[in-house]
């Protein structure tokens, strides 16, 4: 109302900041006539500013960091987990370009430097749209990554068939060979295969069984119930083994409760033997060989090592079929 | 983030000031009144003018008197009078060092000749 006296009509806000105003008069007056002053509004802008920019860099490492959207996520679930990444790492820099540029007129008004007025709308329209834009779109993504992972990691039955005794090379009841016929009929082996960018050929297993008779050394009250879960991948980029194994390795052990034995003579280029200290009846095996990692999560009293090298061996061997 | 408190008045600032001391005033009364005040050397716009009176309102230096559907007048309070003599006494000091300064500035013969 104030600036209507001076000929300035309003017209919008852009965020809570930028005001439009337009006039009729032939030269109206200026609206800001002293850029030092602006330059304290800017100045404002520019920590606010600041705040969303650690706020967004924030979110990025966390979503870097957590379970949702880490290197394995992204190998198991495919692009659209990295997708996540890309959006918040982009809006990050978007937001941190803005910020300098705000700070760039902060300095040109703190010198005394007016505003231009022929501001160029066309000028970083790209940027601008996708400024609106992105955060929408990081929530929709966000949430439809956390569909898929709920959707395909934990729940989906669908996802997982039925595969044969036989399957895959080392089965749980070879490795509990002395329970085999108390074993079979409470034995279940499912796998689930997986194609996504970063490992378009993948497969877990997973094997269980509870051996009628017998109970836990460590609780006699509890049937004794072994589990082996196996999981491969085969990897677009050779050079993404290596993270993908220590990322495995750091989300699936306990790093102060374990055990940890590196294994030679696999033929793979890494190869380690975790056994937790305070359940030693759990233990897992990590593989890395070329483009392949395998990960063994074995919970059960028999002795895995004579195994090891089978599963080893799975990093050359061709990748089971899909129908059993 | 919280504003920082007044401590020197700007040029402009201290002509909006400059403007209540007589009486009271709105928006457009003390921009007519600075550029007929300084021969239109300064021109206040609404969005600086909006920024100064609410600054000033901030500070307690004026005071809103009257609001006649967009217009809105202030007066000057007790604080702003001190604050505005206040300026007034730190500029004289300024010129009186500035005319000091040169006076030491010039050369012997021009002092005599001045003097």
């Amino acid at each position: 109302m104030f600036y209507k006296d001076f000929g300035w009509e309003y017209v919008c806000a852009f965020g809570n900041y930028f005001h439009v105003y337009r006039s009729t008069l032939e030269s109206p007056p200026e609206i800001h006539t002293d850029p030092k002053m602006l330059a304290d509004a800017f100045l404002r802008i520019c920590y606010t500013q600041a705040l969303l920019v650690l706020l967004l860099f924030g979110v990025l490492f966390f979503t870097l960091h957590s379970g949702a959207s880490n290197l394995i996520n992204i190998v198991r679930l495919g692009f659209p987990m990295g997708l996540d990444i890309i959006v918040w790492a982009a809006l990050s820099a978007a937001y941190a370009f803005q910020l300098f540029r705000l700070y760039q007129t902060y300095r040109r008004l703190k010198s005394g430097v007016q505003l231009e007025h022929s501001a160029n709308y066309r000028k970083y329209l790209p940027l601008r749209c996708f400024l609106r834009i992105a955060p929408v779109l990081a929530v929709v993504i966000f949430f439809f990554t956390m569909t898929i992972e709920t959707l395909s990691l934990v729940n989906n039955e669908k996802d997982w068939v039925e595969i044969p005794i036989s399957s895959p090379m080392v089965s749980l009841i070879e490795i509990e060979q002395e329970d085999t016929t108390q074993m079979e009929n409470s034995f279940r082996s499912k796998a689930s295969f997986r194609h996504t960018f970063l490992s378009p050929e993948q497969y877990t297993v997973q094997q269980n069984a509870i051996v009628s008779g017998r109970k836990w050394l460590h609780d006699s009250q509890r049937n004794y119930a072994p589990g082996l879960t196996l999981e491969t991948y085969q990897l677009r980029f050779p050079s993404l083994a290596e993270p993908l194994l220590h990322s495995l390795i750091k989300d699936s052990t306990h790093y102060n409760d374990c055990d940890v034995e590196t294994l030679e003579g696999f033929g793979a280029e890494e190869a380690y033997l975790y056994t937790s200290i305070r359940h030693p009846w759990w233990r897992q095996a990590f593989f890395r060989a070329g483009d392949t990692v395998i990960y063994v999560d074995y919970r059960g009293e028999s002795d895995i090592r004579p195994f090891l090298p089978e599963f080893a061996a799975l990093a050359q061997a061709d990748f089971p079929a899909e129908e059993p | 983030m919280a504003k920082k408190p007044l401590e020197i008045l700007t040029e402009t600032m201290f002509y909006v000031l400059l403007a209540f001391q007589a009486q009271e005033m709105c928006g457009t009364e003390i921009a007519r009144f600075v550029e007929n005040c300084t021969d239109g050397r300064i021109n206040i716009g609404p969005g600086t003018l909006y920024t100064i009176l609410a600054k000033f309102e901030d500070e307690k230096l004026i005071e809103e008197t009257a609001v006649e559907g967009r217009k809105r007048t202030y007066r000057v309070t007790e604080k702003g009078r001190k604050t505005y003599q206040d300026e007034i006494r730190r500029l004289k000091s300024c010129l009186a060092d500035a005319e000091r300064a040169a006076r030491a500035f010039q050369p012997a013969d021009e002092r005599s000749e001045t003097i």
